[in-house]
């Protein structure tokens, strides 16, 4: 049953490999050289735009295009691997050979999982933790004004599922929803079609993007209402951060930390007609410290307003970096028991042929 | 004292609310050659794949080799060559009887070899490059190779041409002669199979209709042609069905020749005018 | 034989249709559901991965990426099945033993199946284009406020270029399958080329539809530092032009390549406002500080032989000449691969 499992799926299984194994050579050798442009931080989508440009922008591209087909494969390796592994011999019902062979059934079905899917899925983990190696090389930058800062927060899209343990888990769970749907479908380009639906509207990615921010407790830090602030035409954006961490809502809230949406239209007070115009014989001291009070006082009647609104502050929930390698955890189980489940329908399926 | 390999008893089998085969009781001794036959689409298929553990019947048992069919894999010492003689088109011959040592652990390779080389195909040759009597012949090796005591072959014979057909069943007899493998074989073809067969199964209307030893059988039934009523003239057999012969029409009896029949004219029937009557036959039931 | 096609592909047809015609649908009705509950100016503003913010808006980018990938799933999924389940099964040998002859049964199978696929795809791409840009002068978001519409992806999501993009892509399609009779592998070079050809269209063959317009900027003007105003009314702002290509020229106006590095500014010592300096002596200080700064480097280009700073770019009022440049481009494209693959259908054999 192994032999004719290799056999009959070499060339697939070896041509995704071989096309892993590209992509990590790509990352490691993109890693080795960031050192040497220590001034540069990479973020995805930084590319050359150029043909022949040198320097900098070469591993940075590699890193970027590495990254994009790490994003894409699960989904072509469950098209493409995992569909046809068994479609190739349901469809034209060469599988009653095998199972008219010494061997049981689930024989036949672990035979083909352990072969091909298991080598592609120990591939791509280790793909991932390349990425996350190499591109994690260049992301610390520093400023004179703002201190040090990474340039992207291991959360983001399209760092969590590419530059991680989870992205093998993926691979496997749509390497097997593939297979299944092939086992139920028996047509080749249904099943694909099917995977390509399953992939986006239920998992992983709708699922991921849903439930992600619920693998843990949120750290809530409050801070005061300053509504004006707020509101203001060039506001400060909780959403944006330096340091890695991941926001996942930001708002006010009332005493009892539940989420209030006050209307904001009616809050703001006209400025005075002398706001900021030097009055006669007024110096500048004077002028400063005249705009500075009318403006805490507007600053405190919008803030009356909105406590008058039931606000009460202004909660920022999020997650540090440092519960990233927690949450991969978290979204591996998840796949793989997502990978059980469907694993079982297969062998479901299989019991059922004939 | 009769060792029986494959038994049915009391099998039912429905596809979405239409029945394929309802009550089937039959066995299949030891070192017989037996033919099922049955018109197309009457359940011979059905039948083979229940054997098999492709299928599993709605109602009733299935043993083969004194075991229970299941669904632990195909029943040690039982090979089944399929309708369609499921191959993998893009391996190569040898690699074929390289799957098929890989996958059993009783395999004779020297044997299958030899059958290959028998009918002159390169072994470097790929499957979907085989026309479809060679194509028979690697899958008949595969089913032999695994040294079976029970050999299931659907309609075998379908695809070839007359010498393939004949060193087929030549090969088959040999296999059964030396090794006294048991063989069931489908047809809707009668005349291959009466060179090779000495049993008969009958499949009509989803029930065995017909089971037992060719000579006996053919023993038990007789022509009669004539005028009036065949019934009448019968006496105590029961009128099968009307066939063309020869000599113009004639029915076919079951039962002991009656001594005296004025008008009618009794003749041994052969095995094609009983499967032919047979088949043809309403039921009344 | 028309009738026949279409009885036979009628899955095939339904699925290539409805789908653009139900993403269509979807941005549509989450265009007009957004826009009456919020404002229209942010409508693609923001794009965030936790439900409790900018789902709409999340959905609507989303919807009109899906325009962009739409063109590769339907080469794979339409134009390659078109073909290859009839030469997998062997059935094909059907269509060409009849009396209509092999070219009649390839142009009806490629027209009646492909045809009602692209007129769909016009329509999603003009849902887009409403719903980004139907009723807001920014556009649809601050990227559209910043990046013009011709430019990847926007234009390739918009009008009648996602409909051009998909006659390619299903073309390429029933090219790779007529050609390698695998389905497998039809479908993966379906998909390798159909998004080599949206990626190469914006990088390599777009600038070249007309000539783009040139500004001159004195090295005064481009080397200032100092920024340029903005008007407030929204009916003043024309939609971002697309650069091409931006140089410095000597005074015959060729292009200068200057190595990479040279004439640096001379960020060094920025003033800082002194504590008994006045805000108004701060600024003039620091006004003085950018023009010497300006000055300096320009005098070390002018020493370089630069004379002016030449910008190329396409204004956005070229879209739809360049939308309709594109889809003609891609439509005979197409039609050419139709004819060559003509060779594919001629040499077919059971």
């Amino acid at each position: 049953m192994i032999w004719s499992a290799w056999r009959l799926n070499r060339t697939p299984l070896l041509v995704s490999l071989v096309f892993i194994a590209i992509l990590i050579v790509s990352a490691v050798t993109a890693g080795m050289y960031v050192p040497d442009y220590p001034q540069i931080s990479w973020s995805f989508s930084r590319m050359c735009s150029r043909w022949n440009d040198v320097g900098p922008c070469r591993p940075e591209t590699a890193l970027t295009l590495a990254t994009l087909f790490a994003l894409v494969l699960p989904l072509l390796l469950g098209m493409f691997v995992g569909v046809p592994t068994f479609a190739r011999e349901v469809e034209p019902r060469t599988h009653v050979l095998s199972l008219t062979q010494a061997g049981s059934r689930i024989q036949w079905y672990f035979a083909r999982i352990v072969v091909v899917f298991l080598p592609i899925s120990v591939a791509m983990t280790c793909l991932g933790l390349v990425l996350h190696w190499a591109t994690g090389l260049s992301r610390d930058s520093s400023s004179a004004e703002y201190g040090p800062s990474v340039s992207f927060s291991w959360f983001d899209f399209p760092h969590f599922e590419t530059a991680g343990v989870v992205l093998g888990a993926y691979t496997l769970l749509m390497l097997l929803i593939g297979s299944t749907l092939a086992l139920m479908f028996r047509s080749g380009v249904m099943s694909m079609l099917a995977t390509l639906v399953v992939f986006l509207f239920f998992v992983p990615v709708a699922f991921t993007w849903i439930a992600r921010e619920h693998y843990g407790t949120p750290i809530v830090v409050s801070e005061s209402i300053s509504g004006l602030a707020r509101e203001s035409e060039y506001s400060p954006n909780p959403y944006y951060t330096d340091d890695g961490t991941w926001v996942v809502g930001a708002g006010y809230v009332d005493a009892a930390g539940d989420r209030v949406r006050p209307e904001t239209e009616g809050c703001a007070t006209p400025y005075s007609d002398d706001y900021l115009k030097r009055r006669d014989g007024e110096s500048d001291e004077q002028l400063r410290v005249r705009s500075q009070d009318e403006y805490r006082a507007r600053a405190d009647r919008f803030d009356e307003c909105l406590r008058d609104q039931g606000v009460d502050r202004y909660d920022i929930r999020f997650f540090s970096e440092d519960s990233f390698w927690r949450f991969q955890a978290i979204e591996t189980g998840l796949m793989l028991a997502f990978s059980i489940a469907v694993s079982g329908a297969g062998l479901y399926r299989v019991r059922r042929l004939d | 004292m009769t060792d029986t390999v494959l038994t049915m008893t009391g099998v039912d089998k429905s596809f979405r609310r239409t029945p394929v085969l309802q009550d089937c009781v039959f066995s299949v001794e030891r070192g017989t050659v037996t033919a099922l036959v049955g018109s197309n689409g009457a359940g011979k298929s059905t039948l083979m794949s229940l054997a098999v553990g492709l299928l599993r019947p709605d109602r009733g048992e299935v043993i083969v080799l004194g075991q229970r069919v299941g669904q632990r894999g195909i029943t040690p010492g039982l090979s089944y060559l399929a309708q369609h003689k499921p191959l993998y088109p893009r391996l190569t011959v040898k690699e074929m009887l390289h799957f098929g040592r890989s996958t059993n652990p009783s395999w004779n390779h020297d044997y299958a070899t030899e059958l290959v080389d028998a009918a002159d195909i390169s072994m470097s040759a790929k499957i979907k490059s085989l026309s479809p009597g060679h194509r028979t012949r690697v899958a008949l090796a595969l089913a032999l190779g695994r040294r079976p005591e029970l050999l299931l072959l659907d309609e075998p014979l379908a695809d070839l041409d007359p010498v393939a057909r004949r060193d087929v069943a030549r090969t088959l007899m040999r296999d059964a002669a030396e090794h006294g493998t048991t063989i069931v074989l489908s047809s809707h073809v009668l005349s291959e199979l009466i060179e090779v067969a000495d049993q008969l199964l009958l499949l009509r209307e989803h029930r065995i209709r017909l089971a037992g030893a060719i000579d006996d059988i053919t023993d038990d039934h007789y022509l009669m042609a004539g005028s009036g009523d065949p019934a009448a003239a019968a006496q105590g057999g029961s009128v099968i069905a009307e066939i063309n012969g020869p000599s113009g029409t004639a029915f076919v009896v079951h039962g002991t020749r009656p001594a005296v029949a004025p008008g009618w004219r009794i003749d041994d029937a052969t095995l094609d005018d009983v499967v032919l009557a047979h088949l043809r036959a309403r039921s009344v039931s | 034989m028309i009738r026949v096609t279409w009885r036979q592909f009628r899955g095939t047809i339904l699925v290539g249709v409805l789908t653009p015609l139900f993403l269509a649908v979807a941005i549509a009705a989450v265009t007009s559901v957004a826009s009456r509950i919020g404002s229209p100016n942010v409508l693609f503003d923001c794009f965030g991965l936790s439900t409790t913010t900018c789902l709409t808006e999340t959905a609507l980018t989303l919807g009109s990426l899906a325009t962009l990938a739409l063109p590769v799933v339907l080469g794979v999924f339409v134009g390659v099945t078109v073909f290859s389940r009839d030469i997998e099964r062997g059935t094909h040998v059907l269509g060409l033993t009849q009396a209509v002859g092999r070219m009649r049964w390839y142009w009806t199978r490629v027209l009646v199946v492909f045809t009602p696929v692209v007129l769909a795809m016009v329509v999603l791409g003009y849902v887009v284009l409403w719903s980004r840009f139907g009723s807001n002068p920014y556009g649809g978001s601050l990227v559209d406020a910043i990046t013009s519409r011709l430019e990847f992806p926007t234009f390739g999501t918009i009008g009648v270029v996602p409909a051009g993009y998909t006659a390619l892509g299903l073309v390429i399609g029933s090219s790779a399958a007529l050609l390698l009779r695998n389905t497998i592998g039809a479908m993966i070079v379906t998909l390798i080329a159909t998004v080599a050809v949206i990626v190469a269209f914006p990088t390599v063959v777009r600038e070249h539809y007309a000539t783009p317009e040139v500004r001159h900027l004195t090295l005064d003007a481009s080397e200032s530092g100092r920024s340029v105003a903005y008007a407030m009314d929204p009916s003043e702002i024309e939609r971002p032009s697309w650069p091409v290509d931006s140089y410095y020229a000597n005074n015959s106006g060729e292009r200068l390549d200057l190595p990479s590095g040279a004439c640096p500014f001379d960020d060094g010592q920025w003033p800082e406002p002194r504590p008994d300096e006045t805000t108004a002596d701060f600024d003039l200080r620091l006004d003085a500080f950018i023009a010497n700064r300006s000055q300096v480097r320009m005098d070390c280009l002018r020493s370089l032989g630069a004379d002016h700073y030449d910008n190329h770019f396409f204004e956005d009022r070229m879209l739809w000449r360049f939308q309709f440049t594109e889809a003609a481009l891609c439509l005979l494209l197409a039609a050419v691969l139709a004819g060559v693959s003509t060779l594919s259908v001629r040499r077919l054999c059971p």
